[in-house]
């Protein structure tokens, strides 16, 4: 499997090793016992209140083009009252950043890149995204509203030549809002450190680390602003677009359509002292004797007392050669000298 | 320019060629029919994984629909009455998808099978998969069972059956009623290796006509018509034509088996991802098809499953 070139970082979060198979290393967990928790069959990282995972200096090697993309089930904490003024107003929830290696301040280095959630009244999450170079260029924007509870993906994409940052939330394009500052034409993201869920501004009321879940986060040195690399991701698998051996496969789906019927079984019986009444799921009660020796003392049917001198030899055969008898008459089967096979 | 999804359709089958198949229970095996197995459209705009309207291109072809196919998923809708559609249920026994705009929208049917079963709980369509691109080839084109029925008493297993001819498009040298005769063929084709498949005359006086050809010789290279054309008399002295892809195996209702595993039929499958069918489709070329059986069955204690849906993907390769 040989992945296109433009694959920087990608981590399926499938194993407790965190192993990242883009920048071919590996991410370490800080805090929360050094231990990632992981959700079942590999379905991705547990974001922990109290962790927060670091690699570093992976080469990215993204200057003016970027895509970043990942699943993520967001929670939904509430707000945060602010007490000076008794209002209210949004939680900002960690996610993650990565700084240029050569560039380092208290937190580790100014964020290039920096996503948060914040929270909204409304019960629904954004995505705040900001972006800074070493020219002190800034910009920052908020995607469209979300639903916490639920997997989501975020496609990001970044194209600094033409000054175009778009989102793409659920594989549909999304306009970005409340944004401020100049969109840096490049980014200086050759080597870099990256975390997840690490805060970079501590001793603030409204700040939280995250505790959802996060899945396949992949980052590229290339824009890819399209919906049909998202939809080609979530409706084939994310190996159809980084494996270059399947970029040419492609699939088509139809689906037939049908109800199926009940087929027919039984779904009561009962007994009322001389035969057995069995209901079918078809809606037809079926009247019968499942023990006929015991159980079936009236034969009212003319044509079941025909069935039986028809069947005769597999229900009958004689006992020690002894003469033996049967009739069916008036309604009753009288035996002699004989077995009843059953 | 590589194929496009869209070249890829879906039509029934029926027991006369190019007819109009309106009763998916007689879809079994014969010709290609003229309809597809569920009228479609396209999306307008792209759809994300919770949107819950749907923009189409032209309703009309999907009008009175309450369920949508696009791609893995179904879709429940409110019965499509414009071009603006609201979603009742996403995902309907399927997986959500996002689909983007242009993605093709099929308006979903559920008499596809019906009730009348052979007495082990089975019966059986056939529906027949045409490349309509005029230039662009499929390659490796690979069918499978994408979602299996949610039902755990109903199954749905596939079988490939391919033509005895694929299509064809050439220019006769000699003609006349009731046969036509095309040298450049050689020695290529077998005797009667287009038997039953349908012959259309694209030039001279007969453009248009189509007859399904009774014989084929290939001493001589002549193609016996199974009735008399309207015109005779070979001028102009070389005309063009083409043949569509031979038939498949017609069975009479739906609760006879077809035979599976034998010639150019596949073994009836229950067709993955990781496991296809033993019969590899291959390259469909422009205008070639290949025919896809489909035994739905129900184990005997089944419940009622409504709104059943089992999703079939063709994996191939652009390149």
């Amino acid at each position: 499997m040989a992945n296109i070139t433009e694959l920087k970082s990608l981590s399926r979060f499938s194993t407790t090793s965190l192993y990242d198979e883009g920048s071919s290393s590996f991410w370490t967990p800080i805090g929360g016992g050094g231990t990632p928790t992981l959700l079942a069959n590999g379905m991705g990282y547990v974001m922990q209140q109290d962790q927060y995972l670091i690699q570093e200096s992976i080469g990215l090697d993204i200057y003016s083009n970027m895509a970043l993309s990942f699943w993520l089930y967001p929670v939904h904490p509430g707000v945060v009252l602010d007490e000076n003024n008794n209002t209210v107003k949004s939680l900002n929830l960690t996610l993650m950043h990565f700084v240029n290696d050569n560039a380092t301040d208290e937190y580790g280095g100014l964020p290039i890149f920096r996503l948060y959630e914040t929270t909204s009244e409304d019960g629904t999450n954004s995505m705040h995204i900001a972006i800074a170079n070493y020219d002190g260029i800034e910009y920052e924007a908020s995607t469209a509203s979300y639903a916490p509870g639920q997997w989501h993906y975020f496609w990001i994409s970044y194209n600094g030549l033409v000054g175009n940052l778009s989102t793409i939330i659920d594989g549909v394009t999304r306009p970005l809002a409340s944004e401020s500052g100049v969109l840096p034409t490049r980014l200086d993201a050759d080597s870099v450190t990256f975390y997840i869920n690490r805060q970079t501004e501590f001793g603030q009321d409204d700040w939280a680390n995250n505790y959802g879940y996060l899945d396949n986060l992949m980052v590229l040195n290339g824009s890819f602003a399209s919906e049909s690399y998202v939809e080609r991701i979530i409706s084939m698998g994310i190996n159809y677009f980084i494996d270059q051996s399947l970029l040419s496969i492609e699939h088509n789906d139809f689906g037939v359509f049908m109800d199926d019927p009940t087929a027919i079984k039984t779904t009561a019986m009962v007994q009322d002292g001389s035969s057995v009444y069995s209901s079918r799921s078809d809606g037809k009660v079926i009247k019968g004797s499942p023990v006929l020796w015991d159980m079936r003392r009236n034969f009212s049917e003319p044509n079941e007392g025909q069935n039986i001198q028809d069947n005769e030899d597999r229900i009958f055969t004689s006992a020690d050669n002894k003469s033996s008898t049967y009739d069916v008459s008036g309604g009753v089967l009288k035996i002699l000298n004989c077995i009843i096979r059953l | 320019m590589a194929i496009a999804k869209t070249d890829i359709k879906v039509y029934l089958t029926s027991i006369e060629p190019s007819i109009a198949q309106t009763i998916y229970s007689q879809s079994l095996g014969g010709y290609k029919s003229a309809s597809l197995l569920y009228t479609e459209t396209t999306l307008l705009r792209t759809i994300g994984l919770y949107d819950t309207n749907i923009r189409l291109n032209n309703y009309v072809p999907v009008t009175g629909s309450q369920y949508l196919n696009i791609g893995l998923e179904t879709i429940k809708v409110e019965a499509v009455a414009s071009n603006s559609v609201n979603v009742v249920s996403r995902g309907l026994r399927t997986s959500l998808s996002s689909h983007v705009a242009g993605s093709v929208v099929r308006g979903m049917a559920d008499e596809f099978f019906n009730n009348d079963m052979t007495d082990d709980l089975k019966q059986y369509r056939c529906v027949a998969i045409k490349n309509n691109s005029a230039t662009e080839i499929a390659y490796q084109v690979r069918p499978y069972i994408k979602m299996d029925t949610q039902n755990t008493g109903s199954t749905i297993k596939l079988a490939v059956e391919i033509p005895n001819s694929d299509y064809l498009t050439s220019t006769a040298s000699d003609w006349d009623y009731t046969s036509l005769e095309d040298t450049s063929l050689g020695t290529t084709y077998s005797d009667n290796h287009f038997t039953n498949a349908l012959l259309r005359i694209t030039s001279g006086p007969n453009s248009g006509q189509t007859r399904v050809i009774a014989s084929y010789d290939q001493a001589t290279n002549k193609f016996v018509f199974s009735n008399a054309m309207p015109n005779g008399g070979g001028t102009p002295a070389t005309i063009t034509y083409t043949i569509d892809p031979g038939p498949a195996q017609r069975i009479s209702t739906g609760t006879e088996t077809p035979i599976f595993g034998s010639g150019r039929v596949s073994a009836l499958e229950a067709a993955t991802a990781s496991s296809s069918l033993g019969i590899n489709v291959n390259n469909i070329g422009p205008n070639d098809l290949f025919y896809l059986w489909i035994e739905r069955a129900l184990t005997k204690n089944a419940d009622a499953s409504l709104e059943n849906t089992s999703i079939i993907t063709l994996f191939y390769s652009t390149s």
